[in-house]
């Protein structure tokens, strides 16, 4: 746990007015906001403390105990002691009032919960009724897990959530989960839950949308000759091809309805292009040889 | 199309109706008259506390939270050409 100095995080000196620290406050406040940073997470690491560093400065108890502490936070005991009293005395001035904390004991950096306690309440009270703030979490699915819709429990803030993940989820696709954020009191709306999905893809298979592409080796007599070809789709399904004689490398053949599942359409598929690559043989006999120069002069 | 009244509305948040006339005037959200009421959209709910936050947390005016507003549509629609794109050369590595 490392010490935290506040007056750096608002670019302020120890001298700073009031006016100052609101001042600096509101400056950095109005460039990190999640509100206008979207999905940026370092954005919202930097609004987390330049909060932290305004709930300190702006009040001028806490300023104090903390530039008399500072770098010492660990001998902070007697006021953490201090302001548990000072809370069981505000108790029944504030009762009734709507108050909401836009956030949550984890927000504080665990210098902030050493020095001040884990019972602090923010000093501000915004208007009651507000929305809670909304989590973010990443949840990491295979290719072939979401050929299906599936339920799946994630575990989020201590939380188990129960939801069914549609079949061909996108990669990176976010999805909103409404009042799965912040718990809010008072009569105020729940936060939402959005979930960003990373789509591993350890298949053979290369995905572009809803279409699937792979590419497979045809032995050079097939491709010239013509057969059957085994292929095995996504979904470890066995499918046979024929091979047109004369096949050339690089050609595609289209499956239709047998590449991934269209999201939130269901029975309906995207397609798979099956490539060939002609493989040419190798470590050729003497007799293998001949023949091939044999045809090479009927051509 | 479901609405809200706007008394409701700013009672439940303990906001003043100006707010909501003031983004109206400013074309961030509309009103629509029902029976001689005011009733804003219950979609436009997300976008009003967002304004809400913005303005009241922030102290951000009217005119710039339809600067603001409009940004950050243009950053989600280039988050979202991002995804594609990425997703694209995840297909050409």
């Amino acid at each position: 746990m490392e010490y935290v100095d506040y007056y750096k995080l608002l670019g302020i000196n120890k001298s700073a007015s009031e006016k100052e620290i609101k001042k600096a406050y509101r400056k950095l406040a109005r460039k990190y906001h999640p509100d206008v940073n979207l999905n940026n997470k370092e954005a919202e690491k930097k609004f987390k403390q330049i909060n932290e560093a305004n709930e300190v400065l702006s009040n001028p108890e806490n300023r104090k105990k903390y530039d008399a502490y500072g770098e010492n936070w660990q001998h902070a005991e007697e006021f953490k002691k201090a302001k548990e009293q000072q809370k069981q005395q505000n108790y029944s001035y504030k009762g009734g009032q709507q108050t909401h904390n836009p956030f949550n004991e984890e927000d504080f950096s665990d210098f902030f919960s050493a020095m001040f306690g884990d019972g602090f309440q923010q000093k501000n009270t915004r208007r009651g009724g507000f929305k809670g703030r909304d989590y973010n979490a990443q949840l990491q699915l295979n290719l072939t897990d979401i050929l299906a819709s599936k339920k799946h429990t994630l575990t989020v803030n201590n939380k188990n959530i129960r939801l069914t993940i549609p079949a061909g989820i996108e990669n990176r696709q976010v999805i909103k989960i409404k009042n799965q954020g912040e718990k809010v009191a008072n009569g105020g709306i729940n936060g939402d839950l959005y979930i960003e999905f990373n789509i591993v893809n350890n298949t053979p298979f290369r995905r572009d949308k809803n279409n699937l592409y792979v590419t497979v080796d045809l032995d050079v007599y097939k491709a010239i000759l013509g057969g059957d070809l085994i292929i095995t789709t996504i979904d470890n399904k066995k499918l046979k091809l024929q091979i047109k004689p004369e096949t050339q490398t690089d050609t595609q053949v289209k499956l239709k309805g047998k590449g991934m599942p269209i999201y939130k359409k269901e029975g309906q598929f995207g397609d798979l292009f099956v490539k060939f690559k002609i493989k040419t043989p190798t470590n050729l006999t003497s007799k293998e040889k001949e023949l091939f120069t044999q045809l090479s002069k009927l051509r | 199309m479901t609405t809200i009244a706007v008394k409701q509305f700013c009672k439940y948040y303990n906001i003043p109706s100006s707010f909501i006339e003031s983004l109206s005037s400013v074309e961030l959200i509309e009103i629509i008259e029902i029976k001689n009421s005011k009733h804003v959209r219950i979609n436009d709910i997300q976008q009003i506390e967002k304004m809400m936050r913005l303005h009241y947390d922030l102290n951000v005016n009217f005119e710039a939270l339809d600067v603001i507003n409009h940004l950050t549509s243009q950053i989600h629609s280039l988050q979202q050409e991002l995804i594609e794109l990425k997703n694209k050369i995840d297909f050409y590595q």
